[in-house]
């Protein structure tokens, strides 16, 4: 018996896929709640968004343990439903939602008992557009505008809000004002000072807010940093990293005015960094002593320098693909820098630059990676750069595929591209005459999972199965990501695999249908 | 009297490997467990630690069907050299389980302080509120309510700023 969920999730809420919804419910009378003892009750409920565990006010078996949750989470997507829009539409101004939100938050905060918080979060779009109509009439100077926005109303209620988790000693904090609205537009909220001054913060994330720039940093036991959408400077960044001396993963996604990244601190494990679009300039990665990198955005600005710690690195794009063989010197130049780490993910927008280097005959760089993850879709245009990929790969051991859903690479009117180059239909692995080093001496193990129901991945299954000659285990699973397969086509699908001749005489064939 | 040996492993523990710790349940069972593996319960840490090595360690708080899944539970997080997703998905297969059985398992973590094990299920149990109203949580649990419609009625217009 399936029970009606509604997830207002946004776009990073996850509506976990739990087989607990295909549980029966347990036998008539037994209330297993009253069983647990509060502090099970209040760690469950803690698990829930803040209006969740309020709601369970009414329900007699945890009666006002909800006032008692550590970890607040304040997420306006339960009031503001943009889940039918496109990702070009944004959402117009949401009144309704922002008032029952910024109710659900005064109230929560006024009723609750606990005496510490470990967690608050917040996510809504500090929209000014209302206070900005209101205030329009007065012909205010600028400065005087922006003081007033500051101070007045929204602004000043948030700033307490905070107070409030600053005062019960939060140790993660997480704050997004832009939620699904549109990035880079006008005045945004100012983060008080004193949050950057908190010694018990472990975990910062801050998305879409005014950072002043001449204050103190000083966060002795933050462990972890992350910043999006904030206009910063090198010597923000500097004062960042500085201020924090036990910062061990550090995140900067599309903060226009970074130059630099220098980090020299034995204690920071990893980075992720992605320059923005308004990005003039080139944003330099200097951290010797980091083990994990991620890039993303705009990588044509970025500069890698000594990174000889590195073992792991991460590459994306972002979306606009544009075909000219000649700017992607830049990725040649980046999959040079990271030529030595161990474990390397690609997304497929890199992918799609080894397809067109395949059919220019420019192989990627040469390089020592033992493990390759690709998270990606599986068409006709990126075939061709997975080839390019395994056979200037001679030390892979494993190959991890995770397909994701998709017919057509781009989304963005970028198609021209598609046109240029000649890619054959029909069985491409059939038509593969060069050798793949790595298959005949090294690959062990290939992980193929998410949309694996197509023609491709048959095919692409049954060319590695052919040729890696060491190969000890494939195992293909549809999980994590729900899908509509029948039984019948699952047996048909786990039989043709089965059948596949195999270059290893101990190859372990595992489908699983999770 | 049945004793289930746990799912052999080349786990070995800092100070003994191999060694066998004996649990008896509520009801008289006897479980065998690799000392690794019983580290993760911190109750069981103490334990040991007290020396009670030798006779069962008697745990009158949980049945012989839940602690067998306990100790498969804790071996299977002491094994060596699983990667992060193979554990995730067998984790999400160990809590399929009948929303009783849940409970139950929630009730022995919290008893042997294991704290990968209370995470897990308070997650499920979680899981199975989000998103519900206050009716569907009734229901879903079997809870009676103590209010008349009308007080029901009155308490929702008092906090109605929770079901806006």
């Amino acid at each position: 018996m399936m029970e009606q969920r509604r997830d207002f999730d946004g776009e990073n809420g996850t509506s976990r896929r739990t087989r607990a919804k295909g549980i029966a419910q347990s036998e008539p009378g037994v209330d297993r709640i009253r069983a647990l003892p509060d502090s099970i009750l209040i760690r469950i409920l803690s698990l829930l968004p803040a209006r969740d565990a309020a709601r369970t006010l009414v329900i007699p078996s945890f009666g006002r343990l909800w006032t008692s949750i550590y970890d607040l989470d304040f997420d306006w997507f339960v009031y503001h439903d943009c889940s039918g829009n496109s990702s070009w539409h944004c959402c117009s101004y949401d009144e309704g939602a922002l008032s029952r939100f910024a109710e659900l938050v005064r109230r929560v905060l006024a009723l609750h008992q606990g005496g510490r918080i470990r967690k608050f979060r917040l996510r809504f779009e500090f929209s000014i557009d209302r206070q900005l109509d209101e205030l329009m009439p007065l012909e205010l100077e600028p400065e005087e505008l922006e003081i007033m926005i500051r101070n007045g109303g929204l602004a000043g209620e948030v700033n307490r809000w905070i107070e409030f988790a600053a005062s019960r000693n939060v140790e993660v904090l997480d704050l997004d004002f832009l939620a699904c609205g549109l990035s880079n537009v006008g005045y945004k909220y100012e983060l008080p000072s004193f949050v950057l001054q908190s010694s018990f913060l472990t975990e910062l994330k801050l998305v879409s807010c005014k950072v002043n720039l001449s204050a103190d940093i000083v966060m002795r036991a933050l462990k972890v940093l992350c910043l999006k959408e904030i206009a910063l400077s090198d010597d923000s960044i500097k004062n960042f990293i500085d201020g924090c001396p036990v910062l061990e993963s550090l995140t900067v996604l599309d903060c226009y005015g970074l130059c630099e990244l220098n980090c020299g601190s034995q204690e920071l494990r990893s980075v992720t960094v992605a320059p923005g679009i308004l990005e003039e300039s080139r944003v330099k990665v200097a951290c010797p002593n980091i083990k994990s990198l991620s890039i993303s955005g705009w990588i044509e600005r970025l500069e890698l320098e000594s990174l000889s710690s590195l073992r792991d690195a991460s590459i994306d794009f972002c979306d606009c693909f544009l075909c000219v063989p000649d700017e992607y010197c830049e990725v040649q130049k980046i999959l040079e820098e990271l030529h030595h780490v161990r474990v390397l993910t690609m997304h497929h927008h890199p992918i799609l630059v080894l397809t067109v280097w395949e059919l220019m005959n420019l192989p990627c760089p040469s390089n020592s990676w033992q493990r390759l993850i690709l998270r990606t879709m599986l068409t006709k245009w990126h075939l061709p750069g997975i080839a390019n990929v395994l056979r200037s790969s001679p030390s892979l051991e494993v190959l991890v595929i995770h397909i994701i859903p998709g017919e057509v690479p781009s989304i963005d009117a970028q198609e021209a591209w598609l046109q240029l180059y000649k890619i054959c239909e029909g069985n491409y692995w059939d038509l593969q005459d060069r050798s793949f080093g790595c298959l005949a001496n090294c690959l062990r193990i290939v992980r193929v999972s998410g949309d694996i129901m197509k023609d491709h991945v048959i095919q692409l299954v049954q060319f590695l199965l052919r040729e890696a000659l060491v190969l000890q285990k494939l195992v293909v699973s549809t999980g994590p990501n729900d899908s509509s397969i029948s039984v019948k086509e699952s047996k048909e699908f786990s039989d043709k695999l089965l059948s596949f001749p195999r270059g290893s005489p101990q190859a372990v064939v595992v489908f699983s249908n999770a | 009297m049945s004793s289930s040996p746990p799912p052999s492993s080349a786990a070995a523990s800092p100070s003994c490997p191999k060694k066998m710790i004996a649990l008896r349940s509520s009801d008289g069972e006897t479980f065998e467990i690799e000392e690794a593996a019983a580290l993760q319960s911190k109750t069981l840490e103490n334990m040991i630690d007290e020396d009670c090595a030798g006779t069962p360690i008697p745990l009158p708080n949980v049945t012989g069907k839940i602690l067998a899944k306990v100790v498969e539970f804790c071996s299977k997080h002491a094994e060596p050299g699983v990667d992060d997703e193979s554990l995730r998905a067998w984790d999400a297969e160990f809590v399929n389980v009948e929303q009783a059985t849940v409970f139950d398992y929630i009730l022995a973590a919290n008893f042997l302080e294991i704290p990968t094990l209370l995470n897990l299920t308070c997650n499920v149990v979680a899981d199975m509120i989000r998103g519900k109203t206050p009716d569907e949580i009734r229901k879903f649990f079997n809870i009676k309510s103590i209010f008349s419609p009308e007080e029901e009625e009155e308490v929702r217009r008092e906090n109605h700023w929770a079901f806006e």
